[in-house]
């Protein structure tokens, strides 16, 4: 095999087991950062010897007993500069002598449940995740999340250092604590799949999250918001076909043309909701899904229930107060030709918060067009195109803008 | 803090800015929107003029030269600058990644050093 063909593999292989790898070998060996390491040393490994060697049956054990000769030698190298340190003999021990056999246990969930402890700071969980879980780039994801390489660099260090002095183990919490803890799983999830990136067709991370989510529904079945969260991925990125034209302009949702949309993917999304609604257990993500279930339903219906989407807006603005929920509400109310009404809601906001904050603008722009305010109106469009990071909506705001 | 950003723009952005016309007056209007959005976060801001009109002087093997152009002869020229007042670099770089130079561009943001 050649050896582009050969790093082809190996991109793969890496895609499909670097979680699952770094999580097992850091819930046994108690270290993330040494974990990660090493399955980075046995990844470049694989790269120097496949070529030559041909690609192993199993690349999966490959990779596996690379990386924890990997640890073990660290850790005994270790051991010879500082004795009696038992815990990392104990590590050694316990990483040399658990079995493989049967496969190996699932620990991704484990490992995303370190990333989101509430001890550790709320904005690098997502981050942490993106790199542990999915071996992403530091400088892939501080291009999606705005931060500089090497703040990233330091604060992911710093992320698992927090780890290591906690002594976080990988062990799902207790159901009551799961349960507080789920919450910032899925928030972090969420985070990775935003619109504020969504135009960088080289940096989508939107599949990335669409795989954390149904990893998170699958095995927490018992998890309505689970199930909510991944509906919601789900049906978002069921448009994804249908939110530019084939050269490049950018389609508002309720001009997109719902033949592009991705059925099969809106059927599972569906499915997924109604099974979430019989745990009975509501929650905004579900209420989200369920918004997006109303705008599927025009692929049927031929038209949206504006009246069914406020009233949902109305419920998530209650059990979660966000700015999103708010100017969902806002928008709401502007399709009812409401305006006066939707203006009210935006007003409300705090000024700070919504100063820099794109949709608010957005929405705002078009309620005061509608009010017969052009002048303010134009000035908010002029805003909502400023804080605008892709082109194609810039684009779109300036010819609506007129 | 105060950061500088030092905007490179594209040969192709330069020449929008001096045309009459839709071109040069989306351009323009794209900077106007920018400003409005940032202004309170703004202390300082300028434009330059073309780097045609740009003098360079330097010392060359312990002489003096003069010469005409830019000091640095890159694809993207220095078009102007901005100066923030942000509590952190994460701040400067999402005040920047709005900046209507970005998709032909490229921006730089370097922290001032405060005098006491």
């Amino acid at each position: 095999m050649t050896a582009e063909g050969t790093s082809l593999v190996v991109e793969r292989v890496a895609r499909e087991s670097y979680g699952r790898l770094v999580a097992w070998l850091a819930a046994h060996c108690g270290d993330l950062a040494l974990a990660e390491d090493a399955m980075g040393d046995a990844l470049s490994a694989a790269l120097s010897t496949w070529p030559e060697q041909g690609v192993p049956s199993d690349p999966q054990a490959w990779l596996l007993t690379a990386a924890r000769r990997r640890v073990i030698d660290r850790v005994r190298r270790q051991q010879t500069r500082d004795h009696g340190m038992d815990r990392l003999r104990q590590q050694a021990e316990e990483i040399q002598t658990s079995s493989l056999g049967g496969g190996l246990a699932d620990r991704r969930l484990e490992l995303l449940f370190v990333c989101a402890h509430p001890e550790i700071d709320a904005q690098i969980r997502t981050p942490l995740m993106l790199q542990t879980v999915l071996g992403l780039s530091a400088q892939r994801i501080g291009n999606a999340f705005l931060l500089s390489p090497t703040t990233l660099g330091q604060r992911l260090v710093r992320a698992k250092r927090r780890i290591q002095e906690l002594g976080l183990s990988m062990e799902l919490p207790a159901p009551k604590e799961l349960q507080e803890r789920l919450t910032f799983v899925l928030e972090a999830v969420y985070a990775a799949f935003g619109t504020h990136w969504d135009h960088q067709q080289q940096g989508t991370l939107d599949r990335e999250a669409l795989w954390l989510a149904s990893l998170l529904a699958t095995h927490l079945p018992q998890s309505a918001e689970a199930k909510g969260l991944y509906a919601l991925i789900l049906f978002c990125s069921a448009r994804q076909e249908a939110r530019r034209t084939s050269a490049g302009d950018f389609v508002p949702l309720h001009q997109q043309d719902t033949a592009l949309w991705n059925h099969e993917q809106i059927a599972t999304a569906e499915a997924t909701v109604r099974q979430a609604a019989a745990l009975r257990q509501p929650g905004p993500f579900q209420l989200e899904a369920a918004i997006q279930s109303v705008h599927a339903h025009r692929h049927v219906s031929g038209q949206t229930n504006h009246r069914a989407i406020l009233t949902l807006y109305r419920g998530l603005a209650r059990m979660a107060p966000s700015l999103g929920a708010h100017i969902g509400m806002a928008a709401s109310f502007q399709q009812l030709g409401r305006a006066s009404e939707d203006l009210e809601v935006l007003d409300q906001l705090p000024k700070e918060r919504v100063v820099r904050h794109q949709p608010y603008w957005a929405v705002r722009a078009h309620l005061l067009r509608d009010a017969g305010q052009e002048e303010l109106a134009q000035a908010a469009f002029g805003q909502a195109i400023a804080l605008c990071s892709d082109p194609a909506v810039q684009r779109w705001l300036t010819t609506v803008r007129g | 803090m105060k950061v500088m950003m030092l905007i490179q723009e594209s040969a192709e952005d330069f020449s929008a800015r001096g045309s009459e016309g839709p071109a040069a007056q989306a351009y323009w209007q794209l900077w106007q929107d920018y400003s409005a959005a940032v202004n309170d976060k703004v202390v300082a801001g300028n434009i330059l003029d073309h780097s045609d009109k740009a003098v360079t002087i330097r010392f060359e093997g312990g002489e003096r030269q003069v010469q005409d152009g830019p000091y640095a002869d890159s694809k993207e020229i220095l078009g102007g600058y901005m100066i923030f007042e942000v509590e952190t670099m994460d701040e400067a770089l999402e005040l920047a990644s709005t900046c209507p130079c970005l998709p032909k561009g490229a921006l730089e943001l370097r922290p001032l050093v405060e005098m006491s």
